[in-house]
């Protein structure tokens, strides 16, 4: 049995606010279930994702969430404006043989920006 | 395929260390990319994850200082065949800590049950190979 991953969720102490980032950065869907307590993250492939409410910042390391995007500088600016952190600029991964950038979201999520080559779903 | 969720990678002081646990809770080959520094965790199925060091950060070209380490954290779940609680007590027997019992999410159909690996990272185990409970005070 493989135990495949197949979702993630994150802590926000405003799932409202963290939403509306999100979906105004990658223009995910999101639905409340219910509004305020977890909110279910659709991008339009799986795995979803979603949010959840917890009061309590989140502070240090934390699992980092990989978004695909066709140009990681533009979303990183994207995500600057709407209030986040830019962690690093696009570079390059060598041992991946893949192009990111990274950033911390206003409520302590890190996401990076992986670069679109175009291959990923042909593989 | 825009904006698509492609990897998830959680943070460890020592992937070697954090490997054998993994490999131990779900089966899964993990390999060293290089090893000490970010272990590309293989389930087999769905999705790869990674497992970095968070001293060393990669893929971050200018590791950061770290912070004290909340409790809360992205959870991330992994779909079992067998009884949640089986991987759980297996987790805690390895030096986890176990966070609820198996119990049933009505609005997502769903048995689940949570531990916290020795480093921080919260996992939630998922399995819906058996019929909401019959009780309704339990859903």
């Amino acid at each position: 049995m493989p135990n495949p991953m197949i979702f993630v969720d994150f802590p926000t102490p405003d799932p409202e606010a963290t939403s509306a980032f999100y979906e105004e950065l990658f223009g995910w869907q999101v639905n409340r279930r219910p509004a305020g307590e977890f909110h279910e993250i659709l991008p339009g492939v799986k795995p979803n994702m979603g949010m959840h409410l917890e009061s309590r910042p989140v502070t240090g390391p934390v699992p980092r969430v990989y978004v695909m995007v066709d140009d990681p500088p533009a979303y990183l600016e994207r995500a600057r404006a709407l209030g986040a952190e830019v962690l690093w600029e696009e570079t390059y991964w060598a041992e991946f043989d893949g192009r990111h950038a990274g950033f911390r979201d206003p409520w302590g999520l890190e996401i990076v920006l992986w670069r679109d080559k175009g291959t990923y779903y042909a593989s | 395929m825009a904006n698509t969720l492609i990897f998830v990678d959680f943070p460890v002081p020592d992937p070697e260390v954090a490997q054998h646990f993994y490999e131990d809770v779900f089966g899964w080959t993990i390999k060293g990319r290089p090893p000490g520094d970010f272990h590309q965790v293989l389930p087999g199925e769905g999705l790869h994850i990674g497992i970095f060091n968070e001293q060393t950060q990669p893929p971050d070209p200018d590791p950061k200082q770290v912070a004290p380490r909340s409790p809360n954290q992205p959870r991330i779940y992994v779909l079992v065949e067998n009884e949640p609680a089986d991987y759980v007590d297996k987790a805690v027997s390895l030096g986890g800590t176990k966070l609820w019992g198996e119990t049933y999410w009505k609005e997502f159909g769903g048995w689940h049950a949570s531990f916290r690996d020795p480093w921080g990272n919260q996992i939630v185990v998922w399995h819906t190979g058996k019929p909401a409970p019959a009780d309704e005070s339990l859903r």
